[in-house]
């Protein structure tokens, strides 16, 4: 982990009230991503901020229309079709496959706190997140 | 390192040449005899004259060559060049090792789908988003080929050295039997 994201991730988690957030019930939620990890199949491995990987910023997810999407603001335009959804003993889990890449992730309702792993061909990718509700869109 | 390949090397770069002229021109006592460069130890039986040996020694390596097919000398050179090769190969991998990351980072980059971009190693467009995670998976796929070439390499030499060795000992074996002929005893 670089200065720099430990830097990240310790402003975030001072200001860890004000942006995460309580998710339950929410059917629309803003995602963070703070840190991320790619690793080979050989073990090595390597952290970084998320735009290291390709990973958007900032992750719009839509529950009910069971997509996951880039915001307007950030001009990508990018979504991925969510393919399970599920609210379990106050957690949210999506699972996903796109272009050879399967994801899932797990929101905690409670914390907002978001743990997402994405699997490719001898590669995976961590992605750690905090997620907020979303009211417009 | 054997007796033979002990000889081999001290006379790594000895013209044969200068070992055949050895028949009109037989060496200075104080040189190195032919046998002894070969690892081959032989006792004139019937007292013949350190002249006589040498012409003896150099007929008999004509022989041994003819008849077995093995220049021990070139043999040598051989594998001597076959490890060359194989460190050559090695060094040209490894340079390819420290390049791939920063290629991989080129090839890595890209711009797409959410998901189905991350990390994505595949397209090649300037975008620098995937470029850390080609670098990743570019390395891994070069210490693979690094690792490959070394073992080839290292199997390379060791089938050299053993065929050298094999090729030696009928070398010696034949070099033996014709001094015998020519009554000394020769052991190797």
């Amino acid at each position: 982990m670089t200065i720099r994201t430990r830097l990240g991730l310790a402003a975030l988690l001072a200001v860890w009230p004000l942006y995460a957030d309580e998710l339950t019930g929410a059917d629309a939620i803003l995602c963070s991503a703070v840190e991320a990890t790619l690793c080979g199949a050989d073990g090595e491995c390597s952290s970084g901020p998320p735009w290291s990987w390709q990973i958007p910023q900032f992750l719009e997810i839509d529950l009910k229309k069971k997509v996951i999407r880039t915001t307007q603001a950030s001009g990508e335009d990018r979504s991925t079709p969510i393919k399970n959804t599920e609210r379990l003993d106050g957690k949210i889990f999506l699972q996903g496959v796109e272009q050879g890449r399967a994801f899932s992730f797990v929101i905690s309702e409670e914390t907002g706190m978001a743990s997402a792993a994405i699997a490719a061909d001898g590669i995976t990718v961590t992605v750690f997140a905090a997620c907020t509700t979303l009211t417009h869109r | 390192m054997n007796r033979v390949m002990v000889a081999f090397a001290f006379l790594g770069a000895f013209p044969v040449g200068m070992l055949m002229a050895q028949q009109t021109a037989p060496p200075p006592p104080a040189q190195k005899s032919l046998s002894a460069t070969l690892g081959v130890s032989v006792f004139p039986a019937a007292g013949q004259a350190a002249d006589q040996q040498s012409k003896d020694e150099a007929e008999c390596y004509q022989w041994a060559v003819q008849n077995t097919g093995v220049d021990p000398f070139a043999a040598q050179k051989q594998a001597e060049a076959a490890q060359q090769q194989a460190a050559q190969q090695q060094q040209q991998v490894q340079q390819a090792t420290q390049g791939a990351g920063a290629k991989g980072a080129v090839k890595g980059a890209a711009a797409g789908a959410l998901i189905g971009e991350v990390a994505n190693n595949d397209a090649g467009q300037g975008a620098a988003y995937g470029a850390a995670a080609g670098a990743v998976v570019a390395r891994r796929g070069a210490k693979k080929a690094q690792a490959q070439t070394q073992q080839q390499g290292q199997q390379q030499v060791q089938q050299a050295q053993a065929a050298t060795k094999e090729q030696t000992a009928a070398f010696n074996k034949g070099f033996s039997a014709c001094l015998e002929g020519k009554k000394y005893i020769a052991k190797y």
